[in-house]
Order: structure tokens, then C-alpha cells, then sequence
């Protein structure tokens, strides 16, 4: 982060903005629904992404119910199919992007200097398409057939079996593609066109860096998904055969188009990740972070090479060598430009002066326990290795890695360092505490037998198994019930800091060396912020 | 209020002004571009299964 | 609440005394009967190891860093933020290293590709929920569901402990037979949704997708049976159509074979086509007979 000094002439004096808005926000409900205010939507996505963590969450924990012990107790098969395809759908659109959206649109307007985001009335209608998609998906689990249960994935010909609810499912995938590609859109424009002058690109946050190649990359793949899932509608209800051997088409076709959005989709889900975690580890090292420049340019590698490696997840569906070994290449060389990244934060902790306020041990456990996926991610590659891996509980377990002490970890962390910049409020630093110490044990608890699992040759997908995988599976099961459980004090510290608590400084970390131009504001800032444009040096 | 800040507001809020039609403009052409990959992908599909 | 430690309860008393055939807590892969498994298997831990190398490294410095450079101990920051000649030599030493995985692996995986010189095809359809195996040019076909006592265990509240049913969820009624030393070059189809083929002890794993024929070979160097499941989600009981494989020295297999034409050809005779009951039914009075 190089601004070095920062004018505060546009530091929000309301009297400016009294010309603009001297009624303030509106009041009631209209505030909510009408919003067009920065803040007040990334709080609205914030809050919606937290109770959809909570759902998803629940439905995790059927699943984990279920298999804490070989035979079938609980519900029935179709039923625990349904658990895992909607935990997928739910975790990955309802609760992981949209706060990394809520996150964008809270912090990037305050970070590039900007009044509000560039297109704020689209804004609005992207957060709201979702709750109403999300409860047309949920309702599919009380139409006749129940929820769709063909994985999130949705390969065809499987998909189609699923009745009422595939249509709804697909229905709700296109309002969520729509969302995220109008906010991806938004905040690609904003950051383009309205930063504060001085604030060359070079010298934006890098989580701000960040998330506009995650932008970039959901306006290239969300369209993507949405042609494939267009392309099973119209097989099912016109006659097509886009994906059936009968009628001149092909089911892998569907998989290649859907991991070509499925591959970028998960360096979405990661990258403002990477962006939070490199602006915490400065911060709590008091030691700026290390290779700004290879940090931006490792991000734009990963980015890139996102969109040439998708078949690795379709290693054994029957490709030629030449295929295999191409993806088998490139996924291996992802590893580079990632591990530039750990290396780089591990330099910046490296000789800085270290404390441990809650954000700081989201980003350390974020830092070992992704790396750890990034491991079994690279064994996945191993083409040949992989035959023994493929959809079985080591590719569960990686991806768990990746997306829940990776993905999820990073927002916790990023919700604990900005929080009371939002509220005002600091929190109880002792039950965040507790919330981290539980979470990150019961998370390993959680996920790592599931290598174990995998390796043993448990498949993935399956709601009993055979009694050699019961201890295991044991073990992975308490893990589950102790970190869902923790996760209610999430909630709680969360919804104490909005009540009350602690005023908290303009600079919040006061012990620390926050950079940025969100420390230069109020806690929490005024409604209106850089009406006038600060001075970036 | 000094001249000089005065200024700098107007200069200030033509910026802004100036930005946002800019933005719009960006934000249509990554729209027509997010449009212009789903209906490539949708040919490609048709052409494939052909 | 109490359910669920009636179910803990229960569930750690049936840990203890297993006996199931597998070992339990299982940590690693198995090294399995095949070349290709056991060249797998190597390729698994030699990037096993290299990983765990790496890991050493870089949770080492992490570590010394939350240790030594402690801000409540007095440490003081340092100030440099940047070196292109790191950059470099963490870029180069890793893409070293990916090369040397690299090539094990595309050898390995040449081995995988090459379909030449099998002297047993068998042609495998994955059904929503079972398996059919064909034996080309050899006039035997039949299914092979999930046996009797595990489907009847792994019903919703069933009250059968899974414990006490011998290979539980790994058992059917009529296995797929093959004989020991022989390269078996494995047709692989489905006729609904897509399924896939996996033996771990061969380390094969390969999708079975309607209107389309995928092949994998094995040549298993060890008689027994080995065990395995189906690999792509595939509907309710995705979970329940395992596969079973009898490795047999040649001589039985021959015997094996000769019994399984014998009993095919009075219903070949009386069914043009592949009558599902009939064929199963026979087969397996016979191999009760046995």
C-alpha cells in the first residue's frame, strides 16, 4: 500500500453534504428497499450472507448427523441427496459470495475515495433479486419430488430427473448469475472511473486490487453458467438435445461448459479472500506488506490461468492423453502464483512487530489451514493419483479446506477488522477469541479425517457406508456439531457490536498501523462519505 | 467558505458527473459483453450437438 | 439430545470390537494389486512427501515469526517491503519442482492410456442402481446388485446393525469374475444417468455415461476379491451399487466361465434378448449350487 499521506479535506463534513441529503437516510423499511447508499447495502448483503451461512449450515449439519454412523437413521437417501446439493448451492451463492459482495460494497467506494459506488440504483436491485431467489430455491423443499438433489453441480442427465423443482432451481441460478454479473459490473466501473485523483492503480488496497479481477472474472463465467443452465432447461421442456447421446448431443459437453464457469467461479470465491488477509497481516505486523506489485501481479496469474484448467475436474469422464496431460500442466503451475502468495505474507509477518486481535488469527489460521488445501489441491492434479481420488471424501476434503478456514476464514476476518468501523462499536475481544480458538480447532476436528476417508476409498455424495470408514467419520461428525455450534457466537458478537459497546476510534486498531483511506473516516463513517474527493499523495 | 474551496467543489462535482456518465458507459459494454458470452456459449452448444 | 448420545454411546461400543474386513481408521491409500495401483500409489506419496517438505518450510518460518517477532515482547518492525530477486527464486525453485512431478506422472499416466494387447474385454452398463457385465464374444451377461442381508440393513431405521453384516454396502449377489494375470480391457457404459467404475485395489476409476463408451484395463497380479463402489452421484441409491471383483488363479476361471455358459445357453435359447429376471435367476440358482 504506498499512499503515503492523505488530505482530509473530503473527509465528509455533513455541512457538505447537508446540501445533498439533509434529510439523511429514510426511515423505516423504505431505507432498506429503496436503498441506494453504499453502506446500507453491503450491510443488507452482509446480513442476508450471515443467515444463509446459518441455513446452509444447518443442512451440513443433517448431513453430518446422518453419516456420524454407518446404516441409515436419520432420513431417507433422495432426502440426503437434496441436503448436500442445497448446502453446496446455498454455502457457495447465498452465504460466500455475497459477502465478499457485501464486503466490496462497504469497503471499495471508502478505499478508492469515492463517494458511493458508480451505478448505486443497480446496486440496489442486485442485492434484492436475492432474497427472493433464495426463497424460491428453499421452497423447493416442499414442492412434490422435494429439492433438486442431482448435486450443485447439476450434470445432466441426472438433473433432469429431479421434477418440480428443476425448473425453480434453474430459475434461481439465473437470478443469482444476474446479481453477481450487475455487482461484478459495479464494481468494475467503480473502481475504473470513479477513484479519488492521485489514487493511481498501483496504489490501491490490494484488497481492492482484488476484487477487481474477481470482477472481471464473474462478468466473463457467470454469463457461462447461465447458457449451460439454459441449455438443460430447454432440453428438458423444448426438444432440444444439447446433452443427450440420443439426439446428437453429449452430457460431458454440460460438464465442460459448467466447469469453465466452475473453475474462474472458484478463484471468485477466493481471491477477495487473498485481498482481506493482505491487508490484516500488514497491519497487525506494523510492516507494510511484502511484493505489492507481485502480489497484484500473482493475483492476475491466478486469474488467467483460472480459465485453462476447468477439465481437471473432469479427469475420469474418458479424455484423450493429450487432454489430460494439458491439464494436468496447467493446474500444476496455479500452484506457482499462489504459493508467490503465501510466501509474500509469510515475508511480511517475517521480522514485523506481531500482535493478535481477532482479524490477525482469522488471517493466520486462514494462511496454514489454506495452504494446507492448496496442498491437496496440487495432489489432485497428479492426474494419475487422481483416479483414486476423484469424487471421494479427499476431493471433499480439499475443497473444505479451501472454502472454510480459506474463503469463509478470510471474511470472518475481514468482518472482525471492519466491524467496528461500521458499527462504531469495538466488540468483546474475549468471546471472539473463544469463536476463533473453537472454530479453527473444530474445523480441523471437521475436515482433515476426511483426507483420511478419501484415501481409505470413501466415495463422496453417499448417505451410509461400510463400517471400515465408521471411525472416521465419527470423529468428522463431532467436529461439524462443535464448529456449527461455535458459529452462534459469531452471531452474537456480530449482532452486540450493531446494539452497543466500546466507541471505537477513527482508527479502530489504534495500536496498530492500519493503512488505508477507511481509517480516515468516523466509526462509523458518515452516511455520506467523499462527497468531495480526498487527496491521495 | 474561502473561494478556493468553493471552486474546488464545483470542480469537484463536474468530476464526479463527468465519471459517472464514463461509468455508464463502461458498465454497458461489460453488460453487452456478459450478454455476448452467454449467446456464445448457447451457439457453440448448438453447433456442437449438431 | 438424548438420541444423539444413545447413538454415541452405541456408536463408540460398536467401534471398539470391529469386524469388519477392513482395517479401521484407515490413513492412506491402498497400494492395491495392480502395477498401475502401485505406481499410483507411489506418485501419491512421492507429492505427498514433497508437500509435507514444503509445509515444513513454510509453517516453519510462519511459526518462528508468531514466536520471535512479538509486539507485546518488545520486537521492532523491520521496514523492507519488496525484493525481485525472492520473487524470483520462489518462482523458479517451485515450477523445478512441479517438472519433477511432472514426469513420473505423464509416464504413469501413458501406461493408463494404453488399451493395446487385453486378452478379456467385458462390457460394464451402469443402471440406476446396479451394474451389468457383459463378457463379449463369450455368451455370459448378468447383473450384479447389491446383496440381500446389506440392502436389508441399510433401509431408513432397518434396526440391523451394520456391523454385524459382512462386508457391508461392498457385497453382491453375483460378482464380476476375472482371471489372475490377465490385461482386462473394461467396456464402460451406463443406460440412464452417469455412473462411474472404480476398484481402488486396481486403481482404475472411470465414468460410465449413456451413449458412450469410456474404457480402463487392469491386470491384477493377486487372486481374492476386491471391492469397490459406484463414483458418480446418480440418484438415490448412488450409494448402494457397489462393484465386486473375483480375482481367480486361470484354471478356475475357465471352470467359472464353462458353468456361467453353460447355464446362459437354455435361457439364450428361449429369450432373444437379455431378459434381466431369467438370466439373473439362473445364475444365481447356479452359483447357489455351486
Amino acid at each position: 500500500m504506498r499512499t503515503s499521506t492523505i488530505n482530509h479535506a473530503g473527509h465528509g463534513h455533513d455541512s457538505h453534504a447537508a446540501d445533498h441529503d439533509d434529510h439523511g437516510p429514510a426511515k423505516g423499511w423504505r431505507r432498506w428497499v429503496y436503498a441506494t447508499n453504499h453502506k446500507d447495502i453491503g450491510t443488507m448483503y452482509l446480513l442476508f450472507s450471515l443467515l444463509m451461512f446459518f441455513i446452509g449450515g444447518s443442512m451440513a449439519m443433517v448431513i453430518r448427523a446422518e453419516l456420524f454412523q454407518p446404516g441409515l437413521q436419520l432420513v431417507d437417501p433422495g432426502f440426503f441427496n437434496t441436503m448436500t446439493t442445497m448446502h453446496a448451492l446455498i454455502m457457495i451463492f447465498g452465504a460466500v459470495m455475497p459477502a465478499f459482495v457485501g464486503l466490496a460494497n462497504w469497503m471499495v467506494p471508502l478505499q478508492v475515495g469515492a463517494p458511493d459506488m458508480a451505478l448505486p440504483r443497480m446496486n440496489n436491485f442486485s442485492f434484492w433479486i436475492l432474497p427472493f431467489a433464495f426463497t424460491m430455491l428453499l421452497s423447493t423443499l416442499f414442492v412434490p419430488g422435494g429439492g433438486p438433489s442431482g448435486g450443485w453441480t447439476m450434470y445432466p442427465p441426472l438433473v433432469l430427473q429431479n421434477g418440480t423443482s428443476f425448473p425453480m432451481l434453474i430459475f434461481a441460478v439465473h437470478l443469482m448469475g444476474a446479481s453477481s454479473i450487475m455487482g461484478a459490473i459495479n464494481v468494475v466501473v467503480t473502481i475504473m472511473n470513479m477513484r479519488a485523483p492521485g489514487m493511481s492503480l498501483l496504489k490501491m488496497p490490494l484488497f481492492v486490487w482484488t476484487w477487481l479481477i474477481t470482477a472481471y472474472l464473474l462478468v466473463a463465467v457467470m454469463p457461462v453458467l447461465a447458457g449451460a443452465v439454459t441449455m438443460l432447461l430447454t432440453d428438458h421442456y423444448f426438444h432440444t438435445s444439447f446433452f443427450q447421446a440420443a439426439g446428437g448431443g453429449d452430457p460431458v459437453m454440460f460438464q465442460h461448459i459448467f466447469w469453465f464457469f466452475g473453475h474462474p467461479e472458484v478463484y471468485i470465491m477466493i481471491l477477495p479472500a487473498f485481498g482481506i488477509v493482505s491487508e490484516i497481516i500488514p497491519t497487525f505486523s506494523r510492516k507494510p506488506l511484502f511484493g505489492y506489485d507481485a502480489m497484484v501481479y500473482a493475483t492476475a496469474s491466478i486469474a488467467f490461468l483460472s480459465f485453462i484448467v476447468w477439465a481437471h475436474h473432469m479427469f475420469t469422464v474418458g479424455m484423450p492423453l493429450a487432454g489430460q496431460l494439458f491439464f494436468m500442466l496447467a493446474t500444476m503451475l496455479i500452484s506457482v502464483p499462489t504459493g508467490v502468495k503465501v510466501f509474500n505474507w509469510t515475508a511480511t509477518m517475517f521480522k514485523g512487530s506481531l500482535s493478535f486481535e481477532p482479524p490477525m488469527l482469522f488471517a493466520l489460521s486462514f494462511l496454514f489451514l489454506f495452504t494446507i488445501g492448496g496442498f491437496s489441491g496440487l495432489m489432485l492434479a497428479m492426474v494419475p493419483a487422481d483416479f483414486q481420488y476423484h469424487d471421494t471424501y479427499f476431493v471433499v476434503a480439499h475443497f473444505h479446506y479451501v472454502l472454510v478456514p480459506g474463503a469463509v476464514f478470510g471474511i470472518m476476518a475481514g468482518v472482525y477488522y471492519w466491524l467496528p468501523k461500521w458499527t462504531g462499536h469495538m466488540y468483546s475481544m474475549k468471546l471472539a477469541n473463544w469463536h476463533f480458538w473453537m472454530s479453527t480447532i473444530f474445523v480441523n476436528v471437521l475436515f482433515f479425517p476426511q483426507h483420511f476417508l478419501g484415501l481409505a476409498g470413501m466415495p463422496r455424495r453417499i448417505p451410509d457406508y461400510s463400517t471400515q470408514f465408521a471411525d472416521w467419520n465419527m470423529i468428522s461428525s463431532i467436529g461439524a456439531f462443535g464448529f456449527g455450534l461455535s458459529q452462534l457466537l459469531f452471531a452474537y458478537i456480530i449482532l452486540s457490536s450493531i446494539r452497543g459497546g466500546v466507541k471505537a476510534t477513527d482508527k479502530v486498531w489504534d495500536g496498530a498501523t492500519p493503512h488505508g483511506l477507511e481509517w480516515t473516516l468516523s466509526s462509523p463513517p458518515p452516511y455520506h462519505s467523499f462527497e468531495i474527493a480526498p487527496d491521495v499523495k | 467558505m474561502s473561494e478556493g474551496s468553493e471552486r474546488a467543489i464545483m470542480v469537484a462535482v463536474v468530476t464526479q458527473a463527468d465519471r459517472k456518465r464514463a461509468a455508464r458507459r463502461t458498465a454497458l459494454l461489460l453488460a453487452c459483453v456478459a450478454i455476448g458470452i452467454y449467446v456464445a456459449f448457447i451457439v457453440s452448444g448448438i453447433l456442437k450437438s449438431r | 439430545m438424548s438420541k444423539i448420545l444413545k447413538y454415541a454411546a452405541g456408536g463408540i461400543a460398536a467401534c471398539l470390537p470391529v469386524t469388519a474386513a477392513f482395517a479401521a481408521w484407515q490413513l492412506n491409500m491402498t497400494k492395491g494389486v495392480t502395477e498401475l495401483s502401485r505406481d499410483i500409489h507411489g506418485l501419491h506419496m512421492l507429492v505427498f512427501w514433497i508437500c509435507v517438505i514444503i509445509a515444513m518450510a513454510v509453517f516453519g518460518m510462519m511459526i518462528y515469526s508468531i514466536v520471535k517477532f512479538r509486539h507485546s515482547q518488545g520486537a521492532v518492525a523491520a521496514n523492507f517491503d519488496h525484493s525481485t530477486k525472492a520473487e524470483v527464486i520462489w518462482t523458479i525453485i517451485p515450477i523445478a519442482i512441479l517438472v519433477g512431478m511432472a514426469v513420473p506422472a505423464a509416464e504413469t499416466l501413458i501406461k493408463i492410456e494404453d488399451m493395446r494387447d487385453s486378452q478379456l474385454s467385458i462390457k460394464v452398463t451402469g443402471y440406476q442402481w446396479k451394474w451389468h457385465y457383459e463378457y463379449l464374444d463369450k455368451n455370459v451377461a448378468f447383473f450384479s446388485t447389491l446383496a440381500r442381508d446389506s440392502d436389508a440393513a441399510r433401509q431408513l431405521g432397518s434396526g440391523i446393525d451394520p456391523f454385524k453384516v459382512p462386508n457391508y454396502l461392498l457385497e453382491v449377489d453375483h460378482p464380476l469374475v476375472v482371471p489372475v494375470g490377465a490385461k482386462v480391457r473394461i467396456l464402460l457404459t451406463a443406460s440412464d444417468v452417469i455412473h462411474a467404475w472404480w476398484v481402488p485395489a486396481f486403481g482404475m476409476k472411470k465414468d460410465a455415461i449413456p451413449g458412450f463408451v469410456n474404457e480402463l484395463w487392469f491386470r491384477a497380479d493377486e487372486p481374492g476379491t476386491y471391492r469397490g463402489q459406484c463414483a458418480e452421484l446418480c440418484g438415490r441409491d448412488h450409494g448402494f451399487m457397489p462393484i465386486v471383483v473375483v480375482v481367480k488363479p486361470q484354471a478356475e476361471y475357465d471352470a467359472w466361465l464353462k458353468s456361467q455358459q453353460d447355464a446362459a445357453k437354455p435361457a439364450a435359447a428361449t429369450a432373444a434378448t437379455l431378459d434381466v429376471n431369467k438370466n439373473d435367476e439362473a445364475a444365481t440358482l447356479l452359483a447357489r449350487a455351486e
